[in-house]
């Protein structure tokens, strides 16, 4: 979403009447023709339109006499003297109903114009003007057969508000037509009356239902937004937060929600929250991510929070208002007057995310045209009447919500399966009811359903009324009057409403705006906003017209209060907070030395300095490359002399030592020949271990291609790169010609340490790094070491045990080292397995008993004797059923005993 | 202090690096070479002559001065997880074990700053 987005212009306010019936036209009827239409028609009908015309009716019509009055009508019905006296005593709907006609060509679908008329002058003036238009015969009913009206339908009489064809149309006589208004009077006849002032008796006591206020709703996305840059919020499965999150956000909110949290069991139950949230979401200040354990968490996108809090307040407003239209957030289901019953698509009338998205954008949109057509107040101070606004939205957008023509339906299918809650047919509005209908039967849902063509305010009105008093209200544009009854009967913009709706906003003034003065509708200053004290407090002025300030002075600084004034503290843990977030300590001076009114004081900058540079005492690079020469005339040459040399080296650690540039292959700057390396295809494709040592080594071979398809990159320097590099350079006094050793840490190599023996691990030639000889050096003792081959064995010893001990490693630990670079397939000899886990203390020390067994022909011999107490001290342990051990030293002490009760102890060789 | 020849050879049995520690410290610096026969934390893989070396994907620790690695070297188990002392204030540690390492070294009160 971009930010500077805004509504733009939309003709559908400009379209008043029906849609003109594509293709269709009356064609010129004859005499006879309208006379045969007239006969089609039940004699009350006939005798209507005759009446209607001034016409003389006989006392009893019949069959006989009906060819007769039917030809009396044809030989009126175009008379222009007839046509002119009937439109005089037109009544107001019908003129309306013949305005839609004229303005429509003289031909629109009957369905559609009877709800077009209902709409403004409800069912008994709809039901009026059809009456006047067919009794006065000014117009008659049709259906399209291709682009033709066809009039008589075979033995169907027709009769008023009774056409007899399944799609009727309606067709105006072409005198009629002509002769009735046009110009200015149809176009006032047309427009729907405009949203006018409240005009109640009590207008001086209406009072807001909800006063709106754009700046909590900025703090408390303020504030959603410095809890979740310090936690990545992990969310439920539908992507919303569980209760202990949102109960985290309502905390920190400025205005809360009517319902009690504890009472609240999800998010959506708490509207301003749930809005808050989904703001946030839309406007992509925070966004949702999927991890590889396919958890969604949160993340803060730092760079457009500051985007969004440098802008104008008139353009964060709009924003917000775009991201609200676009956004998931569900205003129908907040409706308070409405009952839900069912959710389910297919049986009930609730309007889909895309639907609310455009009846928003719809809403917005007219506001704004009436704003800058000036239809609307220019002082807030004045009270619109709601019902005038809910009827101008209702003509110019009926179906704005809930389709008439397309209407949940569910079939007998569905009815065998699933019992259809909350459908009551397809006249009403179904999947819920409004406790506002008048209940004709108490006892039944049936009685609280709206009726299609008759509820429109109770539905799509009260969404209307739910908009201007939550979100719009939320977003600082509008607010709900309240009469003395706590009825909601007014509205009105406010002026920030007017503001951001109205052309001003789109001109942007580059000083404030001068009729608004307490609206900052241009870029706030952003300098100067802070008192930095010398108690190391800070004091940001107007918080609100400085949250780009604020998001900044967040990183490092702890908010205490946020007011008027909102107040920070500077901390060695605040401070080491925006340190570790990549800050310095000059950042965080100049940024407080730009913004604050007052100079910084000494101890002031004496701490942050301390504590910058404590912080930078320890420097750890996680993922380092190094460059180490045997000469350090070599590292002198690059850094000085050889092409290409210096732009490699970011610092140099000692005369043979070299920290290089975090680069990847192919940057600008480096040859792009790509590197290639011998490496076994296994281990490229290896998970690196958690624990244990991953180091690859691996020799260049210039040209050669890697395995697989497989792109084989050293990091951030290629082999071919450095050999070309280093190839400027001499080693006493001779070209360098050998290629570099490339060794990576990371990497395990399967196969790189072979066992020899019971105990001798060999590092395979071409193998050895540093990292592989301090894992083996932890718990073998070096026995010999070939720098040049890459080699070195180390045997297995136990004092090298003792030593791996005291570091803390297990058995375990080194198990699994040796399977990794042994290799999966090697299996270790008992004998090297058993002397490591004892070494290692994988297995206690054994205890040795000086014994005799004693072993008896039947095993109860034994248990009696031992079940006697006063022999439990010569009993070691029972070896079998039949045979004990016990202390050979003991015995003589227990033999006087032992022959007391009889038990002979035959004592073998 | 490189190998002089490319031959096989038992490594020094004393480290150069011993000779760094304070002798009027109670505690004396832990001696590597009794934690750990690694024939690199002796001396260098590299000789003259030979290649050039290019080591990738290192954790390294540089800390602001001699006193300072020293005592933290006393005060932590930073030693058991040395991989090369490059030198007396810069070493490669073990990458395996640096989550453990920081937060030691943050609760005694030597968070690093750490470099991406």
């Amino acid at each position: 979403m971009d930010f500077t987005t805004w509504l733009q212009p939309d003709h559908r306010f400009d379209l008043p009447g029906l849609k003109p019936v594509r293709g269709a036209r009356l064609r010129e009827l004859t005499p006879a023709e309208i006379q045969s239409i007239f006969e089609s028609y039940t004699l009350a009908a006939l005798e209507t339109a005759c009446k209607g015309r001034a016409l003389p009716v006989e006392p009893k019509l019949s069959g006989v006499n009906r060819a007769r009055h039917a030809a009396m009508l044809a030989a009126v019905f175009n008379n222009p003297t007839s046509i002119t006296q009937v439109l005089k005593e037109l009544s107001p709907a019908t003129r309306y109903g013949l305005a839609l006609l004229k303005a429509s060509g003289g031909i629109v679908n009957r369905a559609e114009w009877l709800q077009k008329v209902g709409i403004r002058y409800g069912l008994t003036g709809r039901d009026q003007a059809e009456q006047e238009l067919i009794g006065k015969a000014l117009a008659i009913y049709g259906t399209l057969h291709h682009s033709d009206l066809l009039f008589v339908d075979g033995g169907t009489k027709q009769a008023i508000a009774k056409p007899g064809f399944q799609e009727a149309y309606l067709a105006v006589f072409p005198a009629a037509l002509s002769l009735f208004v046009e110009g200015q009077t149809l176009a006032e006849l047309l427009n729907p009356p405009l949203p006018h002032l409240y005009k109640g008796q009590d207008v001086v006591a209406l009072r807001p239902a909800n006063p709106a206020s754009f700046e909590p709703l900025l703090q408390d996305l303020f504030s959603f937004v410095r809890y979740l840059e310090n936690i990545n919020l992990k969310l439920l499965q539908s992507g919303d937060p569980a209760k202990k999150d949102f109960s985290k956000l309502y905390a920190l909110m400025s205005v809360k929600d009517l319902l009690p949290l504890a009472e609240a069991r999800k998010l959506s139950e708490l509207p301003r929250l749930e809005f808050l949230w989904q703001l946030l979401l839309t406007s992509e200040l925070v966004i949702r991510q999927t991890t590889h354990q396919h958890e969604i968490i949160t993340l803060v996108h730092t760079a457009r929070v500051a985007e969004f809090l440098a802008l104008p307040r008139l353009q964060q407003v709009r924003s917000l208002v775009m991201a609200w239209i676009g956004s998931a957030y569900n205003d129908f289901l907040k409706i308070p007057s409405l009952s839900f019953i069912s959710n389910d698509p297919v049986t009930s009338d609730l309007p889909a995310e895309s639907t609310l998205k455009t009846a928003r954008e719809f809403v917005v949109g007219l506001l704004e045209t009436l704003v800058i057509r000036h239809h609307l107040p220019t002082r807030a101070d004045q009270w619109l009447e709601l019902s005038s606004f809910q009827n101008y939205v209702q003509e110019l957008n009926y179906e704005l919500l809930v389709s008439r023509r397309e209407r949940p339906t569910p079939s007998g299918y569905y009815y065998y399966y699933k019992e259809p809650k909350g459908y009551f047919g397809r006249d009403y509005y179904n999947g819920y009811t409004s406790r506002l209908q008048l209940n004709n039967s108490p006892w039944s849902r049936e009685g609280r359903a709206a009726v299609l063509d008759r509820d429109w305010k109770l539905v799509e009105g009260e969404w209307l009324v739910y908009l201007i008093g939550g979100p719009m209200a939320w977003l600082g544009l509008t607010e709900l009057g309240l009469n003395q009854a706590s009825q909601t009967v007014a509205w009105k913009l406010t002026d920030l409403g007017l503001v951001v709706l109205g052309e001003a906003g789109n001109d942007q003034p580059a000083e404030g705006n001068p009729d608004k003065p307490g609206i900052p509708i241009t870029k706030v200053d952003l300098e100067r906003s802070l008192i930095v004290q010398p108690n190391l407090e800070v004091l940001a002025l107007a918080p609100l017209e400085h949250m780009a300030v604020l998001h900044q002075l967040d990183r490092f600084a702890s908010q205490e209060s946020f007011g008027e004034v909102a107040r920070y503290r500077l901390s060695k843990e605040s401070v080491l907070k925006g340190l570790r977030t990549g800050l310095t300590g000059g950042q965080i001076l100049d940024f407080l030395t730009t913004h604050s009114r007052v100079p910084l004081s000494q101890n002031l900058i004496t701490s942050i300095q301390d504590w910058n540079n404590s912080f930078e005492r320890l420097l750890l690079r996680p993922a380092a490359t190094l460059l180490e020469v045997p000469d350090p005339a070599v590292l002198d040459q690059l850094m000085g002399t050889t092409p290409g040399g210096a732009s490699i080296i970011e610092k140099r650690l000692s005369p043979t030592l070299a920290l290089l540039k975090t680069m990847s292959v192919g940057e600008p700057g480096l040859t792009t020949t790509q590197l290639t390396l011998t490496q076994p295809t296994a281990s490229l494709n290896k998970p690196a271990s958690r624990n244990g040592p991953q180091t690859n080594i691996a020799k260049p071979q210039v040209g050669s291609k890697p395995a697989n398809g497989a792109r084989e990159t050293a990091g951030p320097l290629s082999s071919q790169n450095l050999a070309e590099i280093l190839a400027g350079t001499t080693q006493n006094g001779k070209p360098s010609t050998r290629q570099p050793v490339i060794l990576d840490y990371r990497q395990i190599k399967a196969g790189a340490v072979q066992l020899e023996g019971e105990s001798i691990l060999k590092v395979k030639l071409g193998s050895g790094s540093p990292y592989l000889y301090y894992r083996l050096g932890q718990f073998a003792d070096l026995l010999d070491w070939e720098p040049a081959k890459q080699t070195a064995r180390f045997e297995l010893t136990s004092s090298a045990g003792v030593r791996a001990q005291r570091l803390g490693l297990t058995y375990l630990e080194v198990a699994q080292f040796l399977t990794e670079w042994c290799g999966l397939r090697t299996v270790l000899p008992t004998a090297t397995r058993l002397r490591v886990k004892n070494w290692l203390g994988y297995y206690p020390t054994l205890t040795g008993y000086r014994s005799l067994s004693l072993k008896a022909v039947s095993p109860e011999q034994l248990d009696e004797l031992f079940s006697l107490s006063e022999f439990a001290p010569l009993l070691i342990e029972r070896a079998s059923a039949r045979v004990a051990l016990i202390h050979e030293e003991l015995l003589p002490e227990y033999q006087a005993r032992l022959t007391e009760l009889g038990v002979l102890i035959k004592l073998q060789n | 202090m490189g190998l002089m020849s490319e031959g096989t050879k038992k490594p020094p049995a004393t480290s150069e690096l011993s000779q760094a520690k304070n002798s009027g410290q109670r505690k004396t610096v832990p001696e590597l070479a009794e934690l750990n026969t690694s024939p690199t934390l002796r001396a260098t893989p590299t000789w003259p002559g030979g290649p050039a070396i290019l080591h990738q994907n290192v954790a390294l620790l540089e800390i602001a001065s001699e006193t300072l690695a020293n005592e933290i070297l006393l005060g932590t188990t930073l030693a058991n997880a040395i991989v090369r002392r490059l030198t007396p204030t810069l070493f490669m540690v073990d990458h395996a074990r640096l989550d453990e390492l920081v937060k030691q070294l943050t609760r005694r009160g030597y968070e690093p700053k750490i470099l991406q």
